[in-house]
């Protein structure tokens, strides 16, 4: 328990100190968010309008940098993370609020399913060393060095295309309304389809990779020999004894990539134009969206320390030796 | 009288296949009696784990079992040759007949399960009819023999000493009461005090129990003491077999002479540390005839020429020795 408390500080300390970078960055880069609003309505705005502006964007040139702080933290506290500018006047909350479970869906079940059919196939592989089985890693090896653009690229010029099952491009049909219904999910689900394999593709052959080499790795242990010697069903041995001890840096490495599911897929939602958080952060880099980035950027720091948590957790469940108490 | 539980019979274990096997265990002829601890001595390499792990069908790829049969005779029933046992069957033959104590005490221990996870697995997969209370209280009351508490069912391996972890190892070698417990240097890790507890304890639990051990060691001052009768290894052959006192006191190869002279006797009188000059031999270029001859301060021209079988020594009329040596009085 007081493992978990310290981590539990110091994931309070990283957060508080990634907010705080985020806060000063877009003040640090030349020209501010408002001139490339005033910029976009080409001259058309009043001075009062202009200084309202700022005051929305907590850019109040007669505040201190301090009372900017505090009324940043007051609003990240509140959920609110300012207006954008692409979407001028949507709420950069509304907008993440209706692009993160796109993202979380594709990304979250694709990297699950990846995590365990790669986890599973690399048990085998690494089990059954010197079988057919061996035949899998120059492929996992050739697709893991492909890049993902390019996989993706060449999926929609194969597979997709006006008369194709596979649409190329969006998160649903134009013309449904998104709501629970079969039709909605049903499309929702077709157009998924196409990027998900693509990133089953191209990361499963990492999770097989890491895994069958730890299995090989855990193979030549001593106590793997003595529950051989046990006589215990070979099932037994490879998944109780072998497996349940090469999972564990594949946990972790697990761990770590949920937290990229928010980050990390920019070129699967560029390339498929999926509606969900990379695309937003493509949008707002075109456009010089400043609160809209520093929204995203939030999210993804936010995800990539829940993640870390997590992974602290279940190495904590997972491995004995990590406790600290009895 | 003496029978056997379980004999080895002409084995051979090579590494790798063809010409460029290499032949770590050759003609190994070996009977285990009931109830007896029979030692098994020799330098690094001379093959003793080998046939250990030979004996059991556990040696890892590249080792193969290129000839010979361990044949094990049960309680009751007919005897049966392990080798030719299918995959079911030898599960059912391991740790139920036969067991192991592994060379490391250490690793020999799942780190990520609980010690009572590992001892009732392999109660569960031997005897599945039993009650899951009844295999607890077995557990616990074979730790209770090996001088464990029950209330340490509990605990990871992390959390033990070394020594705690072997007698952990020795009980669940012994949780199935199987006929025959191989001991392959299971105290090598462990400190001299540490290592003479377990062993005390070994015996007595044998005379409660009656089970049969091969001693692997490389320690023969140890084995001097605690063991029935002793094998002597060189070069991945037997090369003296004796009851241990008649080792001690009157051995007949050049080798067990050596490896007497190279440690201090636990007990008895003082005598002269010699050691024995140079090294083992290279099993991929083994010398011609008796393969000690290299080191040997009595060889002459017939020992680099034919090899000496093992048999009783025509000097001393006594069937329960043998060695394998051309020198007078020995081999015929």
């Amino acid at each position: 328990m007081k493992f978990l408390l310290q981590r539990l500080t110091f994931y309070v300390f990283t957060a508080w100190a990634a907010l705080t970078i985020n806060f000063f960055i877009p003040r640090l880069i030349p020209g501010d968010p408002v001139t490339s609003l005033i910029n976009k309505f080409q001259g058309q705005m009043s001075t009062d309008a202009i200084n309202s502006l700022y005051v929305l964007f907590g850019l109040d040139k007669n505040a201190s940098l301090w009372s900017q702080y505090v009324d940043y933290w007051g609003q990240v506290f509140r959920g609110d993370l300012g207006l954008s500018f692409t979407f001028f006047p949507t709420p950069v909350a509304e907008i993440l609020r209706q692009s993160l479970p796109w993202t979380i869906a594709l990304v979250g079940i694709t990297t699950f399913a990846s995590f365990m059919i790669g986890t599973s196939l690399g048990v085998l592989a690494g089990w059954r060393r010197g079988s057919i089985m061996d035949g899998l890693l120059p492929v996992t090896t050739f697709l893991s060095s492909i890049p993902y653009f390019w996989l993706g690229l060449l999926a929609i010029t194969l597979l997709a295309g006006p008369d194709s099952f596979f649409p190329s491009s969006g998160g649903y049909e134009p013309g449904l309304v998104p709501s629970w219904n079969a039709e909605f999910i049903g499309s929702a689900v077709q157009h998924s389809l196409l990027p998900a394999v693509t990133i089953l593709i191209s990361s499963v052959s990492g999770w097989i990779l890491t895994m069958r080499n730890m299995m090989v790795t855990v193979a030549s242990e001593d106590y793997i020999t003595v529950a051989h010697a046990k006589g215990l069903p070979e099932r037994r041995v490879m998944v109780s004894y072998a497996a349940r001890n090469a999972l564990l840096p594949n946990v972790s490495g697990f761990a770590l990539s949920l937290g990229f599911i928010v980050g990390g897929t920019l070129l699967v939602e560029i390339v498929f134009s999926y509606p969900g958080i990379g695309y937003n952060l493509f949008q707002a880099v075109g456009s010089k969206d400043y609160p809209l980035m520093q929204g995203v950027f939030l999210v993804i720091t936010l995800s990539v320390l829940v993640a870390n948590l997590l992974a602290d957790v279940a190495y904590l469940l997972l491995d004995p030796r990590t406790r600290k108490e009895g | 009288m003496k029978t056997p539980v379980l004999e080895i019979k002409n084995f051979h274990v090579d590494y790798g296949l063809g010409e460029e096997a290499v032949q770590a265990v050759r003609d190994v002829t070996l009977t285990l009696h009931r109830g007896e601890v029979l030692g098994l001595a020799g330098e690094s390499g001379s093959g003793k784990s080998t046939l250990a792990y030979g004996v059991t069908r556990l040696l890892p790829p590249p080792g193969v079992i290129s000839g010979g049969s361990v044949v094990y005779h049960p309680p009751s029933g007919d005897a049966y040759d392990v080798m030719t046992l299918t995959d079911a069957e030898l599960r059912k033959f391991r740790w139920a007949e036969t067991s192991i104590v592994f060379q490391g005490a250490m690793n020999s221990l799942n780190p990520v399960h609980k010690v009572s996870t590992q001892m009732l697995d392999v109660i569960k997969a031997h005897e599945p009819q039993l009650s899951p209370q009844a295999r607890i209280a077995r557990a616990q009351e074979m730790l209770k023999l090996v001088g464990i508490s029950a209330d340490r069912m509990d605990a990871y391996p992390h959390q033990l000493s070394g020594g705690m972890r072997q007698r952990v190892m020795i009980g669940m070698a012994l949780v199935l009461e199987p006929q025959v417990v191989i001991m392959d240097e299971p105290t090598t890790a462990l400190d001299v005090v540490m290592q003479r507890q377990i062993l005390a304890q070994l015996v007595e639990l044998r005379e409660r129990l009656g089970f049969s051990v091969l001693f692997i060691t490389h320690d023969l001052s140890l084995l001097v003491e605690f063991s029935d009768r002793i094998a002597i290894m060189y070069g991945g052959r037997i090369v003296e077999e004796a009851r241990s006192a008649d080792l001690y006191k009157d051995s007949l190869h050049p080798y067990s002479e050596g490896l007497l002279k190279s440690f201090p006797a636990l007990r008895g009188e003082r005598r002269e540390l010699s050691g024995i000059p140079g090294s083992p031999p290279d099993l991929r270029g083994m010398p011609s005839g008796c393969s000690f001859h290299p080191r040997c301060p009595q060889a002459f021209d017939r020992c680099s020429s034919e090899i000496p079988l093992l048999e009783i020594p025509s000097a001393r009329n006594d069937p329960n020795r043998s060695v394998a040596c051309w020198l007078p009085g020995r081999t015929a």
